[in-house]
């Protein structure tokens, strides 16, 4: 889900990011070079506007110069220097009135001798402003550079008065710079209202500004003109035949209007396009990233199990589409391999199934030919452990017959020795029905002494064998079926004494109290059991005895178990087999 | 004419020495097929009434060993089953008949009879 969302996201942010860098610096660099041109062909037009009124400016200059001169070659200023000394003539007073023009007046005018000394006489209409500096003579006409005066600007106009070629003194003009009307105009006109209209000299210093109409020119200084220049366009002329120059104006930020607009313009374009290329990144990335989603939501369930589901977008021409088509394809041969392989199995399990079928008939035929085999093994024992009884009771009651008349002695002694055959086949009849059903314990407290006493009394003990009985005094009551305890008992006693095989030897029995239980051991003295039976002498129709049906030890076995005992054998060291019987104690605590 | 009884059971060996005693036949005793070998070395026997299915050495085997020592002995096989292969290996070996047990009695001392005269 993760993955989705930022890959969702991630394709437009990197458009956007790529744009905005790409705007920004695009737009820096279109900016800088349109900054550039619109300064430099400010520049220009600048430069264009300060030389057209710097020509007109040439003009009202020259006539100044031509008024200067001709009042320098008039006789009676001629006159008045030749005779330093000498009061001004009237003719000469009038002659230095002509400098004064319509629309501009000297402050002062002089007129200088060789030395520089003023000549006498001059009236105070013509020198307001009180008395004049010597100045050094000049060749020609001419105007001197801008002068700071009390915060306004100043400059002189010099014309040589000559007598014969030879200079005798000069005619000079203080002038005051004051407002320049037709350039300001014209100015107004070239480049418009905003231009700052200013004169100096040409070199740079003493220039004022001649906007303000009202005022009187404030002279700037060199650090405040190169202040303004920082943040103004400048423009410069120098005006023909002075030492002076135009300097016109322009603020950048009237200059660059038109380029801020222009770049304000197209940032907004800029965030359109971006905003426009984000929802198309993020429209396309949909595209992709939903056909990755579908593919993946149907890989899920093609892994869960669900072999029908296919991706959507297999007709797309594109890459996705080519995806989707071979994860269609390749879905297709997995669940064809499953079909096969369920298919493969289905067999397989038939086969098996019919493989089992048989199995199991056989095992059954085999069954039932083991319990027929069984069963013949168990008739032809019986019948054959019956047939000696017989024969002997065929065989006694013969003898019986023949010498009842005559030996009825003998006779007698036969009867004794029927009886014990028939007591022997009630035996291997009844083990045969014992180990047939085993009949369920009917159990209650026993007291061990009398069990196994009354069982002793039952079995038939040779002369020649020495009964040993040791039952710890003190001994609980046992929990068990005395009756099937007893036959458990017989069984043991008889197998001990044919195990003896009539030889001389001790039938030991013993009672003692263990865990929970009390063990009897039988003991006897005859070759013990070979270890590898052991186990297989409580098997049923097992017998080492040439004769006996092998029921016997299976019974006893049974039927310890059946009253929550156990019955096990061993050879003792001293030789001879001892069987022991655990029996569960009667007397709970 | 002595015969022995031999099998392992005793009451048989017992019942079948007074039957045959009242037939007028001498009789000894041996309860299994070793011993029985070794009454035939030790005792001078003309016919051994044997049982087939006995301890330690059986009677076939028993009475192999008797023949080879005593060709001129005779035998009786008892056994609960008659195999036709026993019957086949007894001919000419001294056997003159092999009984069913239970033994019929009056089969068994027929068969002694027959038993006596090929002895004499």
């Amino acid at each position: 889900m993760i993955d989705r969302v930022s890959l969702r996201w991630r394709i437009p942010g990197i458009i956007a990011l790529i744009l905005i860098g790409a705007v920004v610096s695009l737009s820096i660099l279109a900016y800088g070079a349109a900054r550039r041109s619109a300064i430099d062909a400010a520049q220009d037009r600048l430069n264009n506007a300060a030389n057209r009124i710097a020509v007109t400016a040439g003009t009202g200059v020259n006539a100044l110069l031509k008024t200067a001169n001709d009042v320098a070659s008039d006789p009676a200023v001629i006159e008045a220097l030749r005779h330093t000394g000498r009061p001004m003539t009237e003719g000469a007073r009038a002659a230095l009135l002509r400098v004064r023009t319509d629309s501009t007046t000297p402050l002062k005018v002089a007129l200088l001798d060789t030395l520089g000394r003023p000549v006498e006489g001059v009236t105070p209409e013509l020198a307001p402003e009180g008395p004049v500096e010597r100045l050094a003579p000049v060749d020609s006409p001419s105007i001197l550079p801008f002068r700071a005066v009390n915060g306004t600007l100043e400059y002189i106009i010099a014309a040589p008065v000559r007598d014969s070629g030879r200079v005798i003194g000069q005619v000079v003009q203080f002038r005051r710079v004051t407002r320049v009307t037709t350039s300001l105009r014209l100015i107004s006109d070239l480049i418009g209202d905003s231009a700052l209209l200013l004169i100096g000299n040409a070199d740079g210093t003493a220039i004022t500004e001649l906007n303000d109409t009202l005022r009187p020119p404030v002279i700037r200084d060199s650090s405040r003109a190169r202040q303004a220049r920082l943040s103004n366009s400048s423009g410069s002329a120098a005006i023909p035949g002075t030492p002076w120059a135009w300097y016109v104006e322009y603020p950048e930020s009237i200059i660059l209007r038109p380029l801020r607009t222009l770049s304000w313009q197209s940032v907004v374009l800029g965030m359109g396009v971006l905003v426009l290329a984000v929802i198309a990144g993020a429209l396309l990335s949909r595209g992709v990233t939903e056909s990755l989603a579908n593919l993946t939501t149907t890989a899920e369930w093609i892994a869960g199990g669900d072999l029908t589901r296919r991706p959507a977008g297999v007709r797309r021409r594109d890459e996705i589409g080519r995806l989707a088509r071979s994860f269609s394809t390749m879905a297709d041969s997995v669940r064809d391999s499953r079909d096969q392989l369920e298919r493969r199995i289905e067999e397989r399990t038939g086969d098996l199934q019919n493989a089992v079928t048989q199995l199991r008939d056989a095992q059954d035929e085999l069954v039932r030919k083991e319990k027929l085999a069984t069963i013949g093994q168990l008739a032809s024992s019986v019948g054959h452990e019956l047939r000696n009884p017989l024969g002997v009771m065929s065989n006694a009651a013969y003898i019986i017959e023949r010498s009842m008349a005559t030996t009825p002695q003998k006779a007698h002694e036969y009867l004794k020795v029927l009886n014990a055959q028939i007591r022997l086949s009630e035996r291997i009849v009844a083990d045969l029905l014992d180990s047939a059903r085993n009949p369920s314990p009917q159990r209650r407290r026993v007291e061990v002494k009398s069990l196994l006493t009354e069982q002793l009394e039952r079995v038939t003990v040779p002369s020649n064998v020495r009964v040993d009985l040791a039952i710890d005094p003190g001994l609980p009551h046992v929990n068990v079926d005395p009756d099937q305890v007893g036959q458990i008992l017989v069984n043991l006693f008889t197998n001990a004494t044919q195990a003896m095989d009539e030889q001389p030897g001790v039938l030991s029995v013993s009672a003692r109290n263990g865990d929970w239980r009390v063990r009897i051991q039988v003991r006897d003295t005859g070759p013990g059991v070979p270890e590898d039976l052991s186990d297989k002498i409580f098997e049923p129709l097992f017998t080492t005895k040439a004769r006996g049906i092998g029921l016997g030890l299976s019974v006893s076995k049974s039927l310890a178990m059946a009253n929550s005992g156990s019955l096990s054998v061993a050879n003792h060291p001293d030789g001879g087999a001892v069987f022991t019987l655990d029996l569960p104690v009667g007397d709970l605590p | 004419m002595r015969v022995a009884v031999v099998d392992d059971d005793r009451d048989m060996v017992r019942s079948l020495c007074d039957i045959l005693e009242l037939h007028g036949w001498e009789t000894l005793t041996s309860y299994d097929g070793e011993a029985a070998v070794a009454l035939s070395d030790s005792e001078d026997v003309d016919l051994f009434l044997m049982d087939v299915r006995m301890p330690r050495m059986n009677g076939v085997n028993a009475w192999n060993a008797i023949y080879s020592h005593h060709p001129e002995a005779r035998s009786v096989l008892m056994t609960a089953y008659a195999p036709p292969e026993a019957l086949a290996l007894a001919k000419g070996h001294g056997v003159v008949r092999i009984l069913r047990k239970p033994v019929v009695i009056p089969e068994l001392l027929a068969a002694l009879e027959s038993a006596r005269q090929e002895t004499v």
